[in-house]
């Protein structure tokens, strides 16, 4: 029998901290709030009824769910979150959690998130949330990220699943205003996310990762910023015409849209990702980064405000 | 130096030791709460089926 305080040469002095930043805290705060939104919308739309308590661990599940896929990406990814700057104080890369914990801790937290899905909801919503978990850890990360300037486009599919996850606790199914709401945060993403890797393009260009701005240049990737933007604009209203939303969301969506596109044109005109842009460039894409957050959580506040309230009456109806 | 198949090992240092016992802790309060979870799962199971049995579902 070993000496009790003998431990491996690389213990550490970790701390829960630590640990739950592996998580990704900040991701699942918006991955938490857009699944709850699916889950109120569905109750509001279909009628049917959940019971609280299931809701609450249904909310869990995903951020569990949430947290064990980030996890899983901070263990896959350390290689490449030691050469940036910006991820290189990450518990992984910075020696504060030796990675095969990282890899466990991952693993153990998808299998008890996507467990506790099924128990307190149904098989489809469990189903859908491993699928995210695996579209984020595996396709994402694994592959995706250093496989194509597209990866951003295609990987943002795993972020958009938890209001399709939502509505699935609710009615166990997955019809088309809950793929809505997928397509919402689905066309979201790249413009949130391109945004600040104009901000970090030298960044990704020293990891390798093939990011817009380090494959096609910052000018393609502000024009690809300004589409996707009118392309999410125009879904954004989407719920509208299917009667998930009403005018209440129909306003907040075109205004903040509007807004949305307005800092996308600005950012356009901007040498913003060039090596010859000046500081207020820059602040201008940090400020279109800092407004796609704020978008999306006020975006999905409307709608859940709505039925939350009783509020939501049908635009059409009115006509 | 150690063998290929044995683990290298040395003395915790206090604090390595007290971070581990944090862990211990965190790694406790998680389990409980794991159990709690499947708990409240199976009673609110359970009473859904018992109303569902007293409104003639069953």
């Amino acid at each position: 029998m070993t000496d009790q305080t003998a431990a491996p040469v690389t213990a550490t002095v970790a701390t829960a901290k630590d640990y739950f930043n592996l998580l990704k805290p900040r991701i699942m705060v918006l991955v938490v709030f857009t699944g709850f939104v699916g889950i109120v919308a569905a109750q509001g739309v279909t009628g049917q009824t959940l019971h609280p308590v299931m809701a609450i661990i249904a909310t869990l599940a995903i951020a569990l769910g949430s947290g064990g896929a980030g996890a899983i990406n901070m263990w896959y990814d350390a290689d490449i979150d030691s050469v940036m700057s910006r991820t290189s104080t990450r518990p992984v890369p910075s020696g504060a959690v030796p990675a095969e914990e990282a890899l466990s801790l991952g693993l153990i937290l998808s299998g008890v998130s996507v467990l506790l899905m099924w128990m307190a909801s149904n098989w489809l919503a469990a189903a859908l949330l491993a699928f995210s978990i695996f579209y984020y850890g595996g396709i994402y990360t694994m592959w995706l990220k250093r496989a194509t300037p597209q990866n951003i486009v295609i990987g943002g599919g795993a972020g958009a699943f938890p209001p399709v996850i939502g509505w699935a606790v609710v009615t166990g199914t997955a019809p088309l205003d809950a793929w809505i709401l997928f397509a919402i945060i689905f066309f979201w993403t790249p413009p949130h996310f391109w945004a600040l890797s104009l901000l970090a393009h030298k960044e990704y260009a020293k990891a390798g990762v093939p990011m817009l701005p380090v494959t096609h240049g910052a000018r393609a990737t502000r024009s690809q910023i300004c589409v996707y933007t009118l392309v999410l604009l125009v879904t954004s209203l989407l719920p509208v015409v299917t009667g998930l939303a009403g005018w209440i969301y129909a306003i907040a969506a075109l205004a903040l849209g509007l807004g949305f596109l307005s800092l996308s044109v600005k950012v356009s005109r901007t040498a913003a990702g060039e090596p010859d842009s000046n500081p207020a460039d820059q602040k201008a894409a940090a400020g279109l980064f800092a407004y796609s957050i704020i978008y999306l959580f006020a975006v999905f506040a409307a709608l859940m405000a709505e039925h939350l309230l009783g509020l939501q009456t049908p635009v059409m109806e009115l006509f | 130096m150690a063998k290929d198949n044995e683990i290298e090992v040395r003395p915790l240092t206090d604090e390595e030791a007290k971070a581990r016992g944090r862990r211990n802790v965190w790694l406790a309060l998680a389990l409980v709460a794991f159990v709690m979870l499947v708990l409240t799962i199976t009673i609110v199971r359970l009473s859904q089926g018992i109303g569902a049995m007293a409104d003639g579902g069953f």
